[in-house]
């Protein structure tokens, strides 16, 4: 048998992989031109520094923003389970506020982890849920939310470069059909269940 | 008039030494008298009909403190697994987020059981640091925020002692308070490890009728006086301008009763040891419960109606900077050999133990008539951390 690893038994799956996003966490201030204001009132102040883009937070605090989306769907109650390496996968609520059906066609979270791909759970003629290649993506219909949930749909880490753990706030990029990007962070929180097996060495990824 | 050996002569022979020219000390006029700590005074309402009662958890303070006693709760002594201010971001993250949604009726992320938060029956869910992990921290230590010295009468037992954090969590339904409870141990289970929980209760039925107060083991009517809410902010909050503004220091003591001894008092021998009709609560003094105390009564026989080391008289405050809030619950343990433990989980909040808590536990300490009926066998102090609006995080100020 070759190795088995974690993962949901479900009918998406968005492998989260390589490409760009920033550190997780909070960071100390940025020194050049910062301005962070002391008074815990004052928020939303930014500031860039080598490229990358500041914003302070209500405790005078310096956090790296995250690029602005490009997608107009959004995020509500996102999570992600804790991992120290392997696989895991992120789940939330998705909501598509227009009028046009999107279809998100990748996934990325390049802080913690490395591989790129998109796959889909089907059941087989044996019964059996396997995994494949996820041509067409995850369909966000106009006007509709998609729960993201362990045991249905859900956005997954393969290959993770560091561990997941609880309370981090953990940087996700969704990407769609026409490029757009779609940024948030997950809360990493402790859990028990989704835990199927899959065999990455089956040529359907099977799982069950 | 009393049996038992116990009279008001005798009470006041008894400690008389240690209280020499503190009758006028304690008795000065202006603030009513405050309560004994083995009277709680929480306004309860029966959990059936607080089913679907949510307890704001934003706001400048948080939650748990003013809000009226539950009728049920747990204190979680949490130690941190690997402390550093990262370490309290992560918990700090988690349990806001886990107390934002399952004070309001919903589910926490990834919760199992969500049908369970639907009734959240006036859940409260309130975080507390200890001194000495802040100060592992690298954090200045509030000046509200003092070490709280033994007294002479603990008999402190280290299981129920110190620990880095506490989480306070209240709620009417027993059902939402073990699940909250569970819920915040899975989440914080890689970043803490549980010193001790202690779980208390109240009376959801009112002592008297039409009354607000319930009664503890000892059959004393509480709900004497607590700060009114517009003395909150003289007696409970902290404003010293350090980062804990907006929070409270929370001193919690385990205080077993003991019970065989104090069922050897006849009753109007308990009554002079409180100061306090059993019956309706009202001072020796009074008809009312919520009768002011006159400390300066004479009996016929010429000595204080209410005895020199009676409990009311010790622990009155004679200011509102002296008064703490009382929120104590009575907590029940069955032992293994069939016995139980009872008391009072005497949960004190205030705006600086310095004022308040330490001078009166140590009058306590000094004379009061009760410690041969109660032995404080846990204490704890830790810093309530001011509240969060939507978007922060408990403890983000010292991030």
């Amino acid at each position: 048998m070759k190795k088995i690893v974690s993962i949901l038994s479900i009918s998406a799956v968005l492998l989260v992989g390589s490409s760009g996003l920033g550190a997780a966490n909070a960071v100390s201030a940025p020194k050049p031109g910062s301005t962070c204001a002391i008074n815990p009132a004052m928020t939303g102040g930014s500031v860039i520094v080598k490229d990358k883009s500041y914003v302070c937070l209500p405790t005078a605090r310096w956090s790296k923003a995250l690029p602005k989306s490009s997608s107009p769907l959004k995020t509500k109650d996102m999570w992600v389970k804790i991992a120290d390496s392997g696989m895991t996968a992120a789940f939330g609520m998705i909501t598509n506020p227009t009028k046009k059906d999107i279809r998100i066609i990748a996934a990325r979270s390049n802080a913690f982890s490395t591989l790129d791909q998109l796959h889909q759970m089907t059941m087989n003629a044996e019964g059996t849920m396997v995994m494949q290649q996820l041509a067409t993506g995850l369909l966000i219909p106009a006007g509709k939310t998609v729960e993201l949930k362990p045991g249905g749909d859900h956005i997954m880490f393969m290959n993770l470069k560091k561990p997941i753990t609880a309370g981090t706030m953990v940087p996700i990029m969704l990407i769609g059909s026409n490029a757009e990007q779609l940024r948030f962070r997950a809360l990493g929180k402790v859990f028990a269940g989704a835990n199927e097996s899959y065999d990455p060495a089956h040529s359907g990824m099977s799982g069950m | 008039m009393a049996t038992n050996g116990i009279t008001r002569r005798g009470l006041f022979a008894f400690t008389g030494a240690a209280i020499v020219g503190g009758a006028g000390g304690y008795a000065l006029g202006g603030i009513s008298a405050n309560e004994s700590p083995l009277i709680a005074q929480p306004v309860t309402k029966e959990s059936s009909s607080t089913a679907k009662i949510k307890t704001p958890f934003y706001g400048v303070h948080q939650a748990g403190v003013e809000t009226t006693a539950q009728v049920y709760t747990k204190f979680l002594g949490l130690n941190v697994n690997d402390p550093s201010r990262d370490a309290l971001e992560a918990i700090g993250r988690i349990l806001t987020d886990d107390a934002a949604r399952l004070t309001q009726g919903e589910g926490a992320l990834g919760d199992t059981e969500p049908e369970i938060a639907a009734n959240p029956a006036r859940l409260s869910i309130t975080l507390g640091l200890g001194r000495s992990f802040i100060k592992e921290l690298g954090i200045d230590i509030p000046t509200s925020f003092p070490e709280i010295p033994a007294f002479k009468t603990d008999a402190l037992d280290a299981q129920w002692g110190q620990s880095d954090l506490v989480v306070q969590i209240g709620s009417d339904d027993p059902l939402t308070l073990s699940h909250a409870h569970r819920m915040i141990t899975k989440d914080l289970s890689t970043l803490t490890t549980t010193a001790w929980v202690q779980s208390g209760f109240l009376s959801p039925t009112p002592a008297t009728a039409g009354g607000t107060a319930s009664r503890n083991q000892m059959g004393q009517v509480d709900g004497t006086i607590n700060p009114t809410l517009d003395q909150y902010a003289q007696a409970v909050w902290i404003d010293d301008g350090s980062w804990a503004d907006g929070g409270t220091v929370l001193v919690l003591r385990r205080i077993r009763m003991l019970m065989d001894d104090w069922d050897v008092l006849d009753r109007s021998a308990k009554e002079i040891v409180v100061g306090r009709s059993i019956e309706t609560g009202a001072p020796l003094t009074g008809v009312d419960q919520s009768d002011p105390v006159d400390f300066d009564a004479l009996g016929s026989d010429g000595l204080p109606v209410i005895s020199r080391n009676a409990h009311i008289r010790v622990a009155h405050a004679a200011s509102i900077e002296e008064m703490i809030l009382r929120r104590p619950y009575n907590y029940n343990v069955e032992l293994a050999d069939g016995s139980i433990d009872v008391g009072l989980l005497f949960a004190a909040y205030t705006k600086n133990p310095t004022k308040s808590f330490i001078p009166m536990q140590d009058r306590i300490a000094q004379s009061d008539a009760m410690n041969r009926w109660v032995t404080t066998i846990g204490s704890a102090a830790y810093l309530i951390l001011p509240g969060v609006s939507e978007g922060e995080f408990l403890g983000e100020v010292l991030i």
